[in-house]
């Protein structure tokens, strides 16, 4: 009955979270891969961060069930220790020195690294005297980043850790968490706004919608469902026919679609001949596009494509 | 390179990264060998002139002579300044170190 | 890129300990360090009192016995903060809420060990001080939280009044934090009501307390074995709630 050695999934079967009369998560079904790095994507107010706590078993379901690894993560001695959730800033005693937040850590966490926490602190410049009430926010945002990476759990969900932080300190935790994920190998869930940036890190995707599952598909095959068109308006228009369209704009004579579509080899230079600029659609503007009001439909079908 | 390697340098997810590479072994672009590493495979990059060859003329030349027309600038100047372009990098390649 | 990272900390040896007792360790750990300061000052106060007194007039009475009320409520303010912060800590760190109130309470438990222990001795320890330096020591009579001045009577009713009183403080913490303001101002009564009760039955005017008779009371002082019964059922008591409340506690998303 105990959950497998090594990176663990995380499943939903019909998870419903209600806090009073709001509805967090409404029967959502759905996968993560374990293994993979995961976006968990959203809008504000999407359910994300309800999810991420489910699963950590900061609270509990009010119906359906969430599994970590194919067990119910509630309380769960043997399992708790492999899942970690650092939200914003992490849950760090305040009172005490970074280097004793660092060493209460390594305790809890069976598979924590020493020397992955020591490298972090140096590249985020981090005092370990320091206590976090002290801290500003990007730096307790940092190490938050430093326990999520150094304590290696083999499920961490990272929710919206970057808040804070400068460009450059956020390239800088892209590149810790991909090296340690390559070094040790775990299920990451990683949930950010800055999706243009952290897109290519990623292997599955997940969006949200008002509690609901918008999509769950592997990156890859997200990334060449979108196609943007650019041309003379009624070439634009001649090349939509058939297929959805998730979004148009006009200027004169010009128009230019977003819409969904697996092209085949043919019909790309067909629409170049006609006179049409053909461009992939980046991650970010398709989850602009399908969390749009009305956009449900749409997302119905990328699902199902 | 190994695929993690070149993951981690270029910030992208090893899995995709581990597929293309597959997808060039598969295309006999790359082939591996077991315990040394990936190499380029004899004849690819000849073919892979050739592919470019084709997707050059249909998506970067063939755009240059629309977007000529559209200016209204005639399609003989554009062949002469490609030919002085040609004649003058010609004569620095030859002066400076072979690329 | 530095060529050598700084050392955090040394490494620690293989073996680990449980989350109960990890728990216990932390809370203690923490909490010392806050009690060195309190019986610090507490020190010094007992001290410097009687010393400006004999030179100003003559002493007569002891300071101490004053600090008691304060080894109620001081110690129960903090666990009130300790399971309103902790609890989210602990589970961010991969614990089970069960664990956490083993630990707190055996914490709970230690402390008022600790704090029994050096307020009996440290009553002790000053009636010698001023025997030895000639002067009178006498105990100002507040009618209620007034032991029999033995050690060992001191002790029981110290340790009885305090474990009540800290397991209440967490348990007080525990429903503010899990229900919100309402419910735990609704039911102090019943969270914190408990303290409150020790330091009146541990009195020395206690006609009034049932079944003094059937543990040998001679109508003064509420007898000892009596004390320690009614402080043990009211532990159960606040522990079982403290256990079912805690153990179900949702943990809420972080603020800022």
């Amino acid at each position: 009955m105990t959950a497998p050695a090594g990176p663990l999934g995380l499943e939903a079967r019909d998870l419903t979270v209600r806090y009073g009369r709001k509805t967090a998560l409404d029967a959502v079904d759905l996968s993560v891969p374990a293994g993979s790095i995961t976006g968990l994507l959203g809008r504000n107010g999407s359910g994300k961060t309800t999810l991420a706590s489910v699963a950590a078993a900061f609270r509990r379901p009010t119906s359906g069930a969430v599994l970590v690894g194919g067990e119910d993560p509630w309380e769960n001695d043997d399992l708790l220790p492999r899942v970690l959730l650092v939200r914003e800033s992490g849950d760090v005693i305040d009172t005490e020195t970074l280097r004793s937040n660092l060493r209460f850590a390594e305790d809890c966490r069976p598979a924590f690294s020493r020397e992955v926490a020591e490298r972090l602190m140096d590249r985020f410049e981090l005092d370990p005297g320091a206590k976090p009430q002290k801290l500003s926010r990007g730096q307790k945002s940092a190490f938050g980043i430093v326990l999520g990476v150094a304590a290696r759990a083999d499920l961490t969900i990272l929710d919206e850790v970057h808040l804070g932080l400068d460009a450059p300190s956020r390239y800088a935790f892209y590149d810790a968490l991909l090296e340690d994920y390559v070094a040790h190998p775990r299920t990451i869930v990683l949930s950010s706004h800055l999706i243009g940036e952290v897109e290519r890190l990623l292997e599955h995707v997940v969006v949200l919608d008002h509690g609901r599952v918008l999509l769950a598909q592997d990156a890859d095959a997200l990334r060449v469902t979108g196609v943007s068109v650019t041309g003379p308006v009624r070439e634009v228009e001649r090349f939509v026919v058939g297929r959805t369209v998730l979004g148009r704009q006009r200027l004169g004579g010009t128009a230019q679609a977003t819409v969904l579509a697996t092209l085949a080899d043919g019909e790309a230079a067909d629409a170049r001949a006609a006179g049409l600029d053909l461009g992939p659609v980046p991650l970010q503007d398709l989850f602009v596009h399908l969390t749009a009001d009305g956009a449900a439909d749409a997302a119905r079908e990328l699902g199902r494509a | 390179m190994s695929t993690t390697q070149y993951a981690t340098t270029f910030r992208i997810n090893p899995a995709t990264a581990a597929k293309a590479f597959a997808q060039l072994v598969d295309d006999g672009i790359l082939y591996k060998r077991r315990g040394v590493g990936m190499f380029v495979a004899p004849g690819a990059p000849d073919r892979l002139r050739a592919e470019g060859r084709e997707t050059f003329f249909a998506e970067t030349v063939d755009p240059v002579a629309d977007h000529a027309r559209a200016l209204g600038i005639p399609l003989e100047d554009v062949i002469a300044r490609l030919r002085a372009h040609a004649a003058r990098t010609a004569g620095d390649r030859q002066d400076g170190a072979a690329s | 890129m530095t060529a050598t990272t700084r050392t955090l900390f040394p490494a620690r040896p293989a073996t680990r300990q449980g989350p109960a007792l990890r728990t216990a360790t932390c809370l203690l750990t923490w909490f010392g360090q806050v009690s060195l300061w309190y019986w610090a000052i507490v020190l010094v106060v007992v001290v410097a009192v009687p010393l400006v007194v004999d030179a100003v007039g003559s002493v007569g009475t002891s300071t101490i016995w004053f600090a008691r009320q304060s080894g109620v409520w001081f110690p129960f303010s903090i666990m009130i903060g300790i399971a309103t912060t902790y609890p989210q800590v602990h589970v961010a760190s991969g614990m089970t809420r069960r664990s956490y109130v083993r630990g707190a309470l055996a914490a709970a438990a230690l402390t008022a060990m600790a704090f029994a222990l050096l307020m009996a001795g440290g009553l002790m320890a000053e009636r010698a001080w001023y025997g030895a330096m000639g002067w009178d020591w006498s105990l100002q009579d507040q009618g209620w939280f007034d032991p029999d001045v033995t050690f060992g009577g001191l002790l029981v009713a110290y340790l009885a009044t305090f474990v009540v009183a800290y397991v209440s403080g967490l348990l007080v913490g525990t429903v503010y934090a899990a229900a919100g303001g309402w419910w735990g101002t609704l039911t102090l009564p019943l969270t914190a009501g408990p303290s409150l009760a020790m330091t009146i039955l541990v009195g020395n005017s206690n006609d009034w307390v049932p079944f003094s008779d059937l543990f040998g009371g001679t109508g003064e002082s509420t007898p000892l074995a009596l004390v320690v019964v009614v402080a043990a059922v009211l532990t159960a008591a606040l522990a079982a709630a403290f256990w079912l409340i805690a153990t179900r506690r949702s943990i809420a998303p972080r603020r800022g």
